[in-house]
């Protein structure tokens, strides 16, 4: 077998070595899983062997079993596994993929944040038909771009059961990014339920997955209670609002069992590396609802890379991953194995994996944390004694959209919240990444100023679980956002609800508007926090018809998604 | 008056059957028992069930309620209604409530709002307008309080009334009955909650007086013990 790792010159593992290793653990993946993984994401995994130069891939999506611990069900996988194989090609190679449909229903694969044609994007619907029962779809494209990508169903609730993948693209040129070794560590969300009936419990109680809710035992407990519990006004003026100060995630680990690379956290997934390397993580965050908060106890992280595009390093002890991101940091292998830590935003639960020099050895897991509260902040209410996060100008906000029983909350002042790392992350004692710490390395290709604004609000309704875009589910909209051809766009997105949500636009990038000018971080989904204001540049480059979504699956399936449709003509 | 009925209620269902099938539009199907208990001093058992089928804006919503009772007559109700979701919290209700009120059997128009007030408070009023002019007016109130994850306690109030005298239920104008409950229920599971409780209720006006006459106290206050559970 020829195996192929992608290793910079200062490596100080012969390659010799390290293709014996490799070889091990191929030769051990065959028997240890219990769970059909592949390779890339094998239980003991000593870093990506890789073919080179390969252009043709073939995908089965067909009906997988997955077992986690006492637990078996039928996922659905990607040539026979959860999550799919790695996707890795060469920027500039021209690039073909034969998607089978093993399953009795539809299905689709869509190249998250990958730029091509928009017939190649795999949105049923959307950009193509779907892919018929019992038949193959090529998809054909130019690698125009390098990075780590993923990919995943764009079909029903198909992503929740499996269906997701990483991909990397190797640039054509010197990769700026030096490191010795490297691994995918994808993070997912894996429930035993079906997902349809996920979204039916949350459609009939909202509050249905909520495993913390404030109560009377623990106002009297107080300052002994498991969790913070707020003091009586409060919750009568979140009672007044009907709205929940723990309603975080709309499902978290009362019914999830949470994936590192396909691994649950008893699994507990493993890099090997030698102490002293520098070692290139790539977080993919497959999940289908779920922010993580990711750290490695006692080691530094430098994040090298956001949604693919490499950005000025930035030294951070823990970072947010909404659902759809992806984040590239390096490490410096260490002498002992310590926990690489995903907490679920919500904190309900956690998945763990290992960095370490030798197999079979694990860390201290740290105990998950308080579970955050929302705050009056994310309400976005006009309080006269409120000041804005951190002395941040709040802006009034105007409402020409639809307001119907969709929508429940209305930002009365929204603001900028760039400079916050997250729900549940403005408080701890090391250093966040935030988005405006996101600088993009090379200067952006297009310059020019916004010739267009367009405002755009996220709203929704916890209560009847409706979610939409200016108050309109995706059913409701009669005409598609239309960006005209070649412009140069300001998007404004005001959030009016009380949650985070990631917005996908698929095949352009967006810049993101953090004061770096020039170099305004390049995304392909960006998280907006509650009645935050948040404002993108967009360059209408690449004609066709784009999906573009909340990324929380159910809330696209709830109706928080639009098409955008890019042509040339006027603008109506 | 039967065939009218039925009349109606193919009129109220009609909207229901245009549901679109998109992704974001699919009907769900909801069926909740919210009491469904045994009254002790009574030695009565009680139902209140509802459900409902449809999507986000339009709804065919069932409610059913009554008594099998064995000391005196059993009450038994059912509404058939066309619910659409009006505001963020509320939906109007339309549709026809057939009842069977001890001595004869009912048939009234319902005119109701059902929805989530401020304050979580869980709130349905109704009038009926039967088809002698007889108008009546129910309210009802419930609202969880979560004392630990599992034990919630639900006090409840319905007020039941009449805008008219009617000399066909042989009733007086204003309020006919009020009901108070209080109940802790156990979620043994999100969808699954027993219960204890008690009760506490006062017939009015007309119906007082029939009580009293059949030798009945006009108020009574019990024990009660159920179940809640939805799906």
């Amino acid at each position: 077998m020829e195996v192929d790792v992608i290793m910079q010159s200062n490596s100080k593992v012969s390659r010799r070595r390290f293709l014996c290793r490799a070889g091990q653990f191929a030769a051990l993946s065959g028997i240890a899983p219990v769970l059909p993984v592949p390779a890339w994401a094998a239980g003991s995994d000593a870093g990506l062997p890789v073919k080179a130069g390969r252009t043709h891939f073939k995908l089965h999506i067909g009906p997988a079993p997955i077992a986690l611990g006492a637990m078996r069900a039928d996922a659905i996988g990607i040539n026979g596994s959860v999550p799919g194989p790695l996707l890795r090609f060469r920027e500039g190679d021209r690039v073909s993929l034969d998607v089978t449909n093993h399953l009795s229903e539809d299905t689709s694969l869509h190249w998250h944040g990958l730029l091509l044609p928009f017939d190649m994007d795999g949105v049923p619907g959307v950009s193509f038909a779907g892919i018929r029962a019992g038949t193959t779809f090529r998809y054909t494209f130019d690698a125009r771009q390098s990075g780590t990508y993923w990919y995943h169903s764009h079909s029903g609730l198909q992503e929740q059961l499996g269906v997701y993948g990483p991909i990397i693209i190797d640039p054509a040129n010197d990769d700026p990014i030096r490191f010795d070794r490297e691994f995918v560590v994808l993070l997912s969300d894996w429930t035993f339920e079906d997902p349809y009936r996920v979204l039916a419990n949350l459609k009939k109680m909202d509050m249905y997955y909520q495993p913390r809710q404030q109560t009377l035992a623990g106002l009297m407990r107080g300052r002994n209670a498991a969790q913070r519990q707020l003091p009586l006004n409060a919750r009568a003026a979140w009672a007044r609002m009907r709205m929940s100060p723990t309603d975080i995630a709309d499902v978290t680990a009362k019914t999830y069992t949470y994936l590192m690379n396909g691994r649950d956290a008893a699994a507990n997934w493993t890099a090997i590396c030698v102490p002293g390397e520098r070692v290139r993580l790539r977080f993919i965050n497959g999940s289908a609802t779920t922010f993580f908060n990711v750290r490695i106890p006692d080691m530094d992280m430098q994040v090298v890379q956001a949604d693919g595009q490499n950005v000025r390093p930035v030294r951070v002890h823990e970072f947010q991953i909404g659902v759809a991101e992806t984040y590239d940091v390096l490490v410096d292998a260490p002498r002992s194995p310590h926990t690489i830590m995903a907490e679920a935003m919500d904190r309900s639960g956690y998945v763990r994996g290992t960095i370490t020099p030798e197999a079979g050895t694990s860390a201290e897991v740290p105990s998950l944390r308080e579970a955050p509260l929302l705050t009056m902040a994310d309400m976005g209410m006009d309080h006269g004694s409120m000041s804005g996060h951190r002395g941040h100008a709040m802006a009034p906000v105007r409402h020409d959209h639809a307001k119907g029983p969709g929508v429940a909350n209305l930002t009365e002042m929204a603001q900028s919240r760039l400079d916050h790392p997250g729900l549940g992350l403005d408080d701890v004692d090391h250093k966040v990444l935030c988005y405006a710490d996101l600088r993009s390395l090379e200067r952006n290709a297009d310059t020019r100023r916004p010739e267009r604004g367009l405002e755009l609000h996220l709203t929704g309704n916890m209560h009847r679980y409706m979610w939409s875009f200016d108050g309109l589910k995706f059913s409701e909209v009669t005409a598609p956002l239309r960006f005209r051809y070649g412009e140069r766009l300001r998007l404004i997105l005001v959030n009016d609800t009380m949650m985070s949500h990631p917005i996908h636009l698929h095949g352009m990038f967006v810049e993101l508007v953090n004061g770096n000018g020039e170099h305004n971080p390049r995304k392909h989904t960006v998280v907006v926090k509650p009645a935050e204001r948040l404002t993108v540049h967009i360059t209408a480059d690449e004609p066709g018809d784009w999906a573009f979504h909340c990324h929380l699956l159910y809330h696209m399936q709830a109706g928080m998604m639009q098409t955008v449709r890019v042509a040339d003509g006027a603008m109506t | 008056m039967i065939r009218r009925s039925i009349a109606l209620t193919a009129l109220i269902l009609a909207p229901c059957a245009v549901l679109a099938d998109m992704d974001d539009a699919i009907s769900h199907a909801w069926t909740q028992a919210d009491r469904l208990e045994y009254v002790a001093d009574d030695e009565a058992g009680v139902w209140d069930v509802q459900g409902y089928y449809g999507g986000d804006y339009h709804k065919f919503w069932w409610k059913t309620e009554g008594d099998v009772n064995a000391g005196h007559d059993d009450e038994a109700e059912l509404q058939l209604l066309y619910s659409r979701a009006v505001t963020a919290y509320f939906d109007w209700q339309l549709g026809l409530r057939i009842a069977d009120d001890g001595p004869m059997n009912t048939a009234a128009i319902v005119i109701g709002l059902k929805g989530l007030a401020p304050y979580l408070v869980e709130l349905d009023v109704a009038t009926f307008i039967a088809d002698d002019g007889d108008v009546r007016l129910r309210a009802e109130l419930e609202r969880d309080f979560i004392l630990t994850q599992r034990f919630i306690l639900q006090p409840r109030l319905q007020v039941d009334a009449a805008l008219n005298r009617s000399t066909q239920l042989g009733s007086d104008a204003g309020m006919s009955e009020l009901a108070l409950g209080l109940r802790l229920r156990y979620e043994w599971h999100r969808k699954f909650a027993p219960y204890l409780g008690v009760s506490w209720a006062r017939v009015h006006g007309a119906g007082a007086r029939e009580f009293q006459t059949r030798g009945l106290r006009d108020s009574s206050a019990t024990a009660i013990l159920g179940v809640r559970f939805w799906f």
